[in-house]
């Protein structure tokens, strides 16, 4: 066994001493003077002293203040919270700007767009539900969390759809990302309801998510509502009202960040 | 935990009489600085105790608290940085001695000392807390193997510091 095998060993099983290890690591130990000397420096790192008046100042800064509180509900409980608030927003918004889009569209096309809609706004919600706890289970960088569900929907709006030109091209683009935006400004504050009692360590990037999943509430809206078929069109006013409030939440999440 | 959050004033004696110590370990080989970790083990503790509710039942405890006092300690940098921008030097550092300094003892917070922030914070969580892979990963927002590459690449740097100690010796 090399040193280099040792310093794997090492971190592979940070919580095992050396008397715990292999054999050969423990013969390696004996016989490489540095090793044994790191390992002795790693074991055992001096006991800090913690005075007395240092504890007395923490509990006179928390004790006086101490209340009851209730802890944040499970991640399941939140992420639903956040899906109802979702579907609140889409039903309201489609039950007044009506169904058209949902009865242009064929069986893959619906098929695809909605599936695609509808695990991204669970992974989200879930993802946002779990954050709201410092120190949750890491699962992927917050930016895969962005980036998949965006990159997802072109892929499948880019192979779905194909080009219909129409003259007044410009006045549905303007239209439908208006609609799209406002879908998301309304499901925000449902959705400040629902995270505001978590401690967010990441404001900018949680700002993002929360923003996005938002958007994606436009999205489904335009997609129920909005007959116009054409890739280019789904692409700039249905995901770009997604990756407006995208950034919008992450700004949000920078102004909080520095008040 | 849920003694603290329920209010109970024993529990929330015993949890940071149990924790603190650990805590104040940590910051003083992250910063150096003895005062400088008391500070933090104080403003760590004022924001634990506003987000004392964020901790949800049957979640591992380590991770939450570590995850807050890294935040902090980040917060606390940044505080720091800008505050010694702004800062003059009024008088010209004194010369240094013509003497060879004597070479430091060598202790955890001295050998820790030489490794980026990511490795130390990496290394003091697993070797001065006794917290595992996937705590320090969820304390640090990162995977279990980035901690583990975290973890490696900090033991590589150490051997070498020990082994240039020793050829100066």
């Amino acid at each position: 066994m090399s040193c280099d095998d040792l310093d794997r060993l090492r971190a592979e099983s940070p919580l095992s001493g050396s008397s715990d290890w292999p054999e050969e690591a423990r013969r390696h130990l004996e016989s490489c003077a540095r090793c044994a000397r790191l390992q002795a420096l790693l074991d055992g790192p001096s006991p800090v002293d913690f005075p007395e008046s240092l504890q007395s100042r923490i509990e006179a800064a928390i004790l006086p203040a101490l209340r009851p509180v209730s802890p944040l509900p499970g991640v399941w409980r939140v992420a639903a919270a956040l899906l109802l608030g979702a579907i609140l927003v889409i039903a309201a918004a489609n039950w007044r700007l009506g169904v058209e889009g949902w009865d242009a569209r064929s069986g893959v096309q619906f098929a695809v767009d909605f599936s695609l809609l509808g695990i991204s706004g669970v992974a989200l919600s879930n993802l946002l539900a779990q954050q709201m706890m410092p120190g949750s289970r890491y699962r992927a960088a917050v930016w895969v969390w962005l980036a998949a569900p965006l990159v997802a929907l072109l892929a499948a709006v880019a192979s779905l759809y194909g080009d219909q030109f129409k003259p007044d091209y410009v006045a549905w683009a303007l239209n439908c990302l208006k609609i799209g935006t406002a879908c998301a400004a309304c499901s925000a504050p449902l959705f400040w309801l629902a995270l505001r009692r978590g401690f967010s360590l990441h404001p900018i990037a949680q700002g993002a998510a929360a923003g996005l999943l938002a958007g994606l509430v436009g999205v489904t809206v335009l997609e129920i509502y909005c007959p116009y078929l054409d890739r280019f069109h789904i692409f700039v006013s249905h995901i770009g009202a997604a990756v407006i409030a995208a950034l919008a939440g992450a700004a949000f999440g920078w102004i909080k960040n520095k008040t | 935990m849920l003694g603290y959050q329920r209010g109970d004033s024993a529990a929330t004696t015993a949890l940071i009489r149990q924790v603190s110590p650990l805590l104040l370990r940590f910051f003083t080989s992250q910063t150096g600085s003895r005062a400088e970790a008391e500070d933090l083990l104080q403003d760590t503790w004022l924001q634990i105790h506003k987000a004392r509710h964020t901790h949800r039942p049957g979640e591992p405890l380590l991770p939450w608290i570590y995850a807050i006092a890294r935040h902090v300690r980040v917060d606390g940098y940044r505080r720091s940085s800008r505050i010694r921008s702004r800062e003059q030097t009024m008088n010209p550092l004194p010369e240094p001695s013509a003497g060879v300094a004597p070479t430091p003892v060598l202790d955890f917070d001295t050998l820790v000392a030489v490794l980026p922030a990511s490795q130390r914070e990496v290394v003091s969580m697993l070797k001065v807390s006794g917290m595992s892979l996937e705590e320090v990963a969820r304390a640090t927002a990162s995977s279990v193997g980035s901690v583990k590459l975290k973890a490696h690449r900090a033991y590589e740097k150490l051997r070498s510091v020990l082994r240039s100690r020793d050829d100066v010796v």
